[in-house]
């Protein structure tokens, strides 16, 4: 977002790169399935960019999965509750490994009006993001723009750093 | 009506007084339960539409600690009664739902939002107070969560109806709350004995957000922003209720424009919706065409809603007083445009789907008696596919609906295809009622301004005929504070799901997919 | 109005299938001959050019010589719904602080409609994303802005006609 920051400084691959890890980061790169979490008006509008009017398939996501064991991008959207966050937990674990989280919306972020007794603030210390989209609902470039940040760092192999998680 | 106001007054006399359009009085406990069944039985109030519980703790003016309100309708002559009754901390209050049946899950949250005591076993409801530390409604409520929340466990206790052989054979299943038929927030959990269903129960409040507690913190004129997010598909409807529900208390009356555009994007709002719940139970069914074309359509309405406001899911046009922004140059021309388009990919649906044998043979399951449908406290579409007449639009008309011509479509024997048929020809009503409004819109300025935006003191009620049902919103104020002091949403997707166990009892198990998406649930509003 | 009783009896299934089979193939084949104009926007070539009246990034308002026009009256941190503003300042004078944390904003517009001094208004800006490194708040000189501009990086903008803008 900001033209002063460089993705090369966090950069967290600890060998030399193989050539079955690059293989591995340019065939994911080039195909993403999307799993949508959660609901509310930035899931609406995430539906909205298979229709007519926009062409997310170019970017390589070919259609949304509900299985978690055959997804690799998990789309957050929605206020994180107390008792979602018990599903969303189950969700991220079964995922296979690399993953990818995107956090879809300001409800998502940081819980928008509803900073209250229901909201899990803490969710993201459990569950790693990598990019963040705020707005309510975020406008359909704005989603788009964000996907293409997500390839970058799928290129580049950067991962988000966070304690305690298995992957 | 008068001679049905004659009748009442002669049997309750002082205590019932008449307040705009409704009808108050205070009662007992002890003595509203005495009365209930004549209620229901001889002056005819079979409809039992909201129950909200306040808490007066910090009032000076209260003595008890709650107050729990009544909506009761009398469907024939439209007569809204409300009844009020004062209780401690300490009173057991007795259950309603052997008379009016629909007071079931709204007994729940009173017992685990309120802490209101019951002499009788209620169930489970959908929040746990102690995980929360707590009854959240509360005036005096710290929340303190300390780990996980429970969540109902996968299994059944034993049927005592049957005999173990037969138990052996039963297994269960989980259709979790990650599933795209339903919506990623309600959670199924069915007895199967092969493939048919023999036991359901559900599960909901995933997506419970806190929304009437929230209502508390924010002061009156910012109040709007909150209403949008109710309802994540039909969001305009909800503004609409609120702006009503404020104008009314207040006694003002908006300009003429202001209630025409006003009627536009409801009916706008309500052709969207309809499309997106006939989407999705194509996609239940297995058709994916059919969702694209329905997709077309949307785009068609979030365009129109763009250039209007500047934003595509949520038109955020009104304020109290009117509309903020008046029609840009050209944007009637593309209305009626877009609306002949419409009418073509309402024909592409009805080529595919209307008399095929296909889709006739998947649908003709899940039927709801109409006599069962009013007492379980159902509204909109739902109700009016078993055959029963009642559209807020033609009873309580407000703004230009008993000016413009239209008509109200009934089922037969409300199952799923009678919904399906009810919502196809509901959206060429509203494409008539939109097409007849701009033809004739007033001249004039679009707002007032209003400087004194707080209503007085007491109970207000008002409601809108939503895309699911009737949509309402009772507040509490006390005339001077910036805050409300209680706000209650009567919610239709949340009175609305009380039919599911009873539709797909003895069903197949792909029926019970494509019941719950007739339905067209919306999670913001059933979870709040 | 009671419905049709024909609704409710199905037509044979061979001439189902047929009509629904023409009718996909007239609407497909309508469309590749171009009898209805393309509707799809190429993003990142393409951006939809949103009306006057949309909400973006909330931007400060500069006068001819550069300054803002804010006197710390903080009126528009008092009215936020979600508490996203952070402002201090002496009254009268541009602020010493004034931070807008980006993840709690819902572009609701209160804070525009509030200020006194007209010096916030909401912008076009609506491409806001960001990788999880960065920080969300935008601090006092990030949010000076000229006024309402274009995104740079897009190069041409589509309106609803189809037309460049």
């Amino acid at each position: 977002m900001r033209s002063n920051f460089e993705l090369e400084n966090h950069v967290t691959l600890t060998s030399a790169t193989t050539f079955m890890e690059r293989l591995g980061r340019w065939s994911q790169s080039k195909l993403i399935w999307p799993m949508i979490f959660g609901s509310g008006f930035s899931e609406v509008e995430f539906r909205n960019l298979y229709g007519p009017r926009y062409n997310v398939e170019k970017f390589g996501l070919e259609g949304i999965k509900y299985s978690p064991g055959q997804a690799d991008l998990l789309i957050v959207t929605g206020v994180v509750t107390h008792k979602s966050f018990v599903v969303l937990e189950k969700l991220y674990q079964n995922m296979c490994s690399p993953k990818w989280v995107i956090a879809l919306g300001t409800e998502a972020i940081s819980g928008g009006l509803f900073q209250n007794y229901t909201h899990k603030s803490d969710w993201m210390k459990h569950i790693p993001v990598d990019v963040m989209v705020p707005g309510d609902p975020p406008t359909p470039e704005a989603i788009l723009r964000s996907l293409e940040m997500l390839i970058e760092r799928i290129d580049l192999g950067v991962r988000s750093e966070r304690e305690n998680i298995d992957v | 009506m008068f001679d049905f106001y004659d009748q009442l007054k002669q049997e309750f006399g002082e205590n019932l007084k008449k307040k705009d359009s409704f009808l108050e009085m205070k009662l007992e406990a002890v003595h509203f339960h005495q009365l209930a069944s004549q209620l229901k039985n001889k002056f005819g109030f079979i409809f039992l539409s909201d129950i909200c519980g306040v808490d007066n703790k910090g009032d000076s003016k209260k003595e008890k600690r709650f107050t729990i309100i009544y909506h009761l309708l009398n469907l024939e002559e439209y007569c809204h009664l409300r009844i009020s009754i004062d209780i401690d901390e300490e009173t057991k209050l007795s259950s309603v739902g052997a008379t009016w049946p629909s007071s079931k899950r709204l007994e729940l949250e009173l017992r685990d939002l309120l802490g209101i005591l019951f002499d009788t076993e209620l169930g489970a409801g959908f929040l746990n107070p102690s995980d929360y530390g707590g009854f959240p409604l509360r005036k005096d409520f710290t929340p303190n969560v300390n780990g996980p929340v429970s969540i109902l466990s996968t299994s059944f206790p034993d049927d005592p109806s049957i005999d173990a052989d037969q138990r052996g054979v039963r297994s269960w299943v989980n259709i979790g709350p990650h599933h795209p038929v339903m919506k990623n927030n309600v959670r199924m959990i069915l007895e199967l004995e092969g493939e048919y269903i023999r036991r359901c129960q559900y599960e909901t409040g995933f997506h419970h957000r806190g929304f009437e507690k929230q209502a508390e913190k924010l002061p009156w004129p910012t109040l709007i922003t909150l209403i949008e997010r109710l309802n994540s598909q039909a969001p305009f409807m909800c503004t609409s209720t609120w702006c009503h529900l404020i104008e009314n208390s207040l006694k003002l009356q908006i300009p003429e424009r202001a209630m025409a555009i006003r009627m536009v994007f409801i009916e706008l709002t309500r052709i969207q919706d309809h499309l997106e719940c006939i989407a999705s139970c194509a996609v239940a069914a297995g058709n994916e065409s059919v969702y694209f074309i329905c997709q077309q359509g949307r785009e068609l309405v979030y365009e129109l809603f763009e250039r209007m406001s500047g934003s595509r899911l949520n038109p955020a046009l009104n304020c109290i007083g009117g509309v903020k922004y008046d029609i840009p140059i050209g944007w009637i021309t593309d209305c009626f445009e877009a609306l002949k388009k419409m009418d073509d990919l309402l024909t592409h649906i009805e080529t595919l789907f209307t008399r095929s044998s296909i889709w006739l043979d998947r649908n003709m399951v899940s039927e709801i008696n109409a006599g069962r449908a009013l007492d379980l406290g159902i509204t909109g579409p739902v109700l009016r596919s078993c055959g029963v007449n009642y559209d807020l639009r033609k009873v309580n008309p407000i703004y230009f609906y008993s000016d413009v011509e239209f008509e109200i479509p009934l089922g037969v024997r409300g199952e799923n295809y009678d919904r399906y048929l009810v919502r196809m020809e509901e959206i060429r009503q509203s494409i008539s009622i939109v097409i007849q409004v701009l033809d004739n819109l007033p001249i004039g300025e679009v707002s007032k301004i209003v400087e004194n935006q707080i209503p007085p003191a007491g109970i207000h009620y008002s409601s809108l005929e939503s895309s699911n049902g009737e949509l309402g919103f009772t507040v509490v104020s006390d005339g001077e504070s910036d805050f409300p002091w209680r706000l209650k949403v009567r919610s239709p997707s949340f009175m609305n799901i009380i039919a599911l166990p009873e539709m797909i009892q003895n069903r197949l198990l792909d029926d019970a997919l494509m019941s719950f998406s007739s339905l067209n649930i919306n999670p913001g509003e059933l979870d709040r | 109005m009671i419905l049709k009783n024909e609704y409710y009896k199905a037509k044979s299934l061979t001439l189902g299938v047929m009509k629904s089979f023409l009718s996909m193939s007239y609407n497909v084949i309508r469309r590749l001959y171009g009898a209805e104009k393309i509707t799809t926007i190429n993003y990142p070539i393409e951006s939809y050019l949103y009306s006057k009246n949309q909400m973006g990034l909330p931007r400060l308002v500069l006068d001819k010589k550069g300054r803002s026009l804010c006197t710390s009256c903080d009126a528009c941190q008092k009215v936020c719904p979600t508490n996203a503003l952070d402002i201090s300042g002496k009254e009268g004078q541009e602020p010493e602080v004034f931070n807008l944390d980006v993840g709690k904003c819902i572009f609701c517009g209160w804070c525009a409609d509030v200020c006194a001094d007209k010096a916030i208004e909401m912008s076009d800006e609506h491409i806001i994303a960001a990788h999880a490194e960065e920080s969300l708040i935008f601090s006092f000189n990030e949010l000076k802005s000229k006024g309402r501009r274009p995104n740079p990086e897009i190069k041409n903008q589509v309106n609803s006609e189809g037309m460049e803008g």
